[in-house]
Order: structure tokens, then C-alpha cells, then sequence
């Protein structure tokens, strides 16, 4: 267990320890994964004066994190989704037996990004069969990079092209967009990671794909021309 | 495997993945599909989140608004109350006992007695249900410090106590029965000094 920031060797149950650290307002130098190990060995019981400030400092840090990576392109900005995933998330957190509550205090964000992208899936479900205008596909309207950014000059451009990205539904298309944009060959005898080996399709469906998703592109930027 | 298993396998392999592929490759990509091909299509689709997420990192950071964040700390503060309700469900008659309340904080009665320096008899008579409530600011707050928990365990913890009240030590002429008293009544009672008394009466 790291102890880095936090100056002490003490067990991650002595609650003197998280008393000084939270009065020394030093939760953001201890990793996640050790707050939710207190959390979870010191008990619903713990002194709330210890308790509820670390989990108020679990939720804040969640809730950032899930805001930095939800489009305010979906419907309600993104925040359905958000409150979707912080549910299953901090829940876990005082379920210590769960597989999530271990999981968090092995990898808080790995389990973290799992538990959005169901959330997402769950949300795109359940717009399918709730269609409302702002979540049906086609009328969607075309996202401005204000939608999520505000007015940065610099970003404006990259900002585009990522929330126009955002709207290809079909990740595969996306993924080999990505791989695409970093140099990986889209086949290739002489290397295994190839774009058309990760995703899983024949060299020329990869080839149409980019195609399409260039086409999109470039049509896109053009209307903002 | 049932489709629980199923479920419970395809979180563990793509928290590996998550965990060991932070910016997925297209060769690590195309070794876990390899391994796992049960869940291909659902890495592929995790690949793909996390070179979103990487490019996003480029961007300015979207911060979150006063609701979310409310939103999200109330969600964190029922979660406590949830997890303490369903320790009380969990133990055979509700709230946590002093017993264990006491084996968490690594102390006993005389340990407890000595540190709140108070009549150990007092803090016995708690702990056996003979104590009825309400408790002082003073003893509270001590016991709240002492067995690092809060007000609402130690309300809990006297109440399921007084529902099962032991027995003081019997008298051999008389029939033993329970009584219980106020916790004033107890004080008053015990063997302290007036000064004392007073001090835990919130008197002084």
C-alpha cells in the first residue's frame, strides 16, 4: 500500500491518522484506493466526523471524473449517465464483500470506467425504448464544441472533431478511427497489431469504415465553414 | 456458467483490462480478444472508451455543476446510513452491541471506565441494559470519542441493550429482578464524588 502524501506508515485503520489528514485538508495526496480501504475497514459506524468527509471526498473526485468523461452531447447534458454510474460506484463503496467494493480498493478507476460504460449502455437502452427527440439519432442536432467546452479559441477545432467523433455510435468505427489516427497499419503480415486484427473485420471493411468516418468528418466541418 | 458467472467473469477480465491497458494498443488489443474471445466485442468497445477518454484528456476539463456534485453527496451520505442499516439488519437484533462497539474501538469496561474517568459501575450499567436514556452531553460525548463511532450507534447500541437488559449480581433473599433507571438516577447513585456527580450531570 502506497503511503505517499500522507507521511505515516500507520494502518489504514487508525483513525488519528485520517483525522490529521483531513484536518490538514490533505485527502487529495492519498490515492483512492486507500480512502475506500478506510472507508470500508473502519465501518458504517466510524466516527462520522472521519467518516463522512472521506466519503464526501469519494463522491467529489467521482463526480469529476465522470463529468470529464461524459459527453454533454447525450441527453440531459450527460448527467443521467453520471448519477447512473456515481449510484453503482459509491454504493459499492460500503459494500466491502462486493466485487465492486474490492475492486475499487485494488483499482479505483479501472472499476470506476467499467461501471460507466454500463451506465451509458444502460442509458442508450433505455433511450431506445423511450425515444425522446433529444436522443433519436437522426434528429439529434449537430453539436457545437460550445456544447462542451465553452468558447476556448485554441481548442475550438479539436474540440469539434472530438464531439463529432463522440457521435459515431459503432465503437468499432471509432476504435479503428483512433488506431487510424496513431499510424497502426490496417493490415500487415510482418506485425500483429494491425486495425484490422483488433477489430476483428477484414482489411477492406476497415478501409470503408475510415472512409466513412472521413467523409463524416470533413461533411460536418464543412457546414461550419 | 450461469449468466451471473458470465457476468461476474466479464467484469473481472475487463477490469484487468482497464487496470494492465490504460492506452489500449492495437497489439494489446489484439491479444485480449485472442484470450478472451468470449468477450471480444465488449474490450473492443472498452478500447475504444479509453482512447476516447486519452483524447478528451486534451481538452479542457468539463467541470461538474453545483447540482451534480449535491446530487452526488447526498447519494454518499445515504450510502453511510444504507451500510449502517444493513449492519443492524445483519446482526440477530439490530444495532451494533457495546460489546462489539467496544471490541472496534479496543477496549473494555474498566479500559473505557478509566479513560472517561468515570465509575466503572456506570459504565457497566450501560452496557447491561440497565441504563435508560437519555444519556448526558458529557458521557456521550466521551463514549463517542472513546469508541470512535457516532451518537446515533450509541443510541442504537443503549436501546438494543435496554431491550435485553442482563441481570445485575442476585441477592440470595430476594428473587433477582432487572431495574432499570435513568442514566441521572445512576449517577446520582454511584460512588463518585459530589464534584464528580455534578461534572457528569453537566452540572458545573
Amino acid at each position: 500500500m502506497t503511503e505517499e502524501g500522507s507521511g505515516s506508515s500507520l494502518p489504514v485503520t487508525n483513525i488519528d491518522r485520517w483525522r490529521r489528514i483531513i484536518s490538514e485538508g490533505a485527502l487529495d495526496s492519498v490515492p483512492m484506493e486507500e480512502i475506500v480501504a478506510a472507508v470500508q475497514d473502519l465501518g458504517p459506524y466510524a466516527d462520522p466526523r472521519v467518516l463522512n468527509p472521506l466519503m464526501l471526498h469519494i463522491t467529489d473526485a467521482l463526480t469529476a471524473l465522470l463529468r470529464k468523461r461524459v459527453w454533454r452531447t447525450h441527453s440531459n447534458d450527460g448527467n443521467d449517465i453520471i448519477d447512473r454510474a456515481h449510484a453503482a460506484v459509491i454504493d459499492a463503496v460500503l459494500q466491502p464483500q462486493s466485487a465492486d467494493g474490492k475492486a475499487l480498493r485494488e483499482c479505483f478507476e479501472a472499476r470506476v470506467a467499467l461501471r460507466l460504460k454500463d451506465a451509458i449502455r444502460a442509458e442508450r437502452e433505455n433511450a431506445r425504448r423511450h425515444p425522446s427527440a433529444d436522443e433519436d439519432g437522426d434528429s439529434r442536432p449537430l453539436p457545437t464544441p460550445e456544447a462542451g467546452y465553452g468558447s476556448h479559441v485554441v481548442m475550438e477545432e479539436h474540440a469539434h472533431v472530438e464531439t463529432l467523433l463522440a457521435m459515431i455510435e459503432d465503437h468499432r468505427k471509432r476504435l479503428a478511427w483512433r488506431l487510424h489516427m496513431e499510424g497502426v497499419p490496417i493490415e500487415s503480415k510482418k506485425v500483429k497489431g494491425t486495425i484490422a486484427k483488433a477489430t476483428g473485420v477484414s482489411g477492406r471493411q476497415v478501409q470503408d469504415w475510415l472512409d466513412e468516418v472521413k467523409e463524416f468528418l470533413k461533411s460536418k466541418m464543412g457546414d461550419r465553414a | 456458467m450461469n449468466n451471473e458467472n458470465i457476468a461476474a467473469r466479464r467484469d473481472e477480465v475487463l477490469f484487468e483490462f482497464h487496470r494492465q491497458c490504460q492506452r489500449p494498443t492495437a497489439e494489446q488489443i489484439v491479444d485480449w480478444t485472442e484470450r478472451y474471445p468470449e468477450f471480444a466485442d465488449e474490450i473492443r468497445e472498452h478500447a475504444a472508451a479509453r482512447l476516447d477518454w486519452i483524447a478528451m484528456e486534451r481538452l479542457p476539463a468539463m467541470e461538474p455543476d453545483e447540482a451534480l456534485i449535491a446530487r452526488g453527496r447526498s447519494r454518499a451520505l445515504n450510502a453511510i446510513h444504507n451500510a449502517q442499516a444493513a449492519a443492524r439488519a445483519q446482526s440477530d437484533e439490530g444495532a451494533a452491541t457495546f460489546q462489539a462497539l467496544m471490541q472496534g474501538a479496543d477496549t473494555s469496561v474498566p479500559g473505557l471506565a478509566r479513560e472517561l474517568d468515570i465509575d466503572r459501575g456506570i459504565v457497566a450499567d450501560m452496557m447491561a441494559g440497565r441504563m435508560l436514556p437519555p444519556l448526558g452531553r458529557r458521557f456521550m460525548d466521551g463514549l463517542t470519542g472513546a469508541l470512535r463511532t457516532s451518537v446515533a450507534a450509541i443510541e442504537a447500541a443503549l436501546h438494543r441493550a435496554s431491550q435485553a437488559p442482563r441481570l445485575g449480581h442476585a441477592k440470595a433473599t430476594r428473587a433477582p429482578k432487572i431495574i432499570q433507571r435513568s442514566y441521572a438516577d445512576i449517577v446520582r447513585s454511584s460512588g463518585m464524588s459530589d464534584e464528580r456527580k455534578r461534572y457528569w450531570l453537566d452540572k458545573d
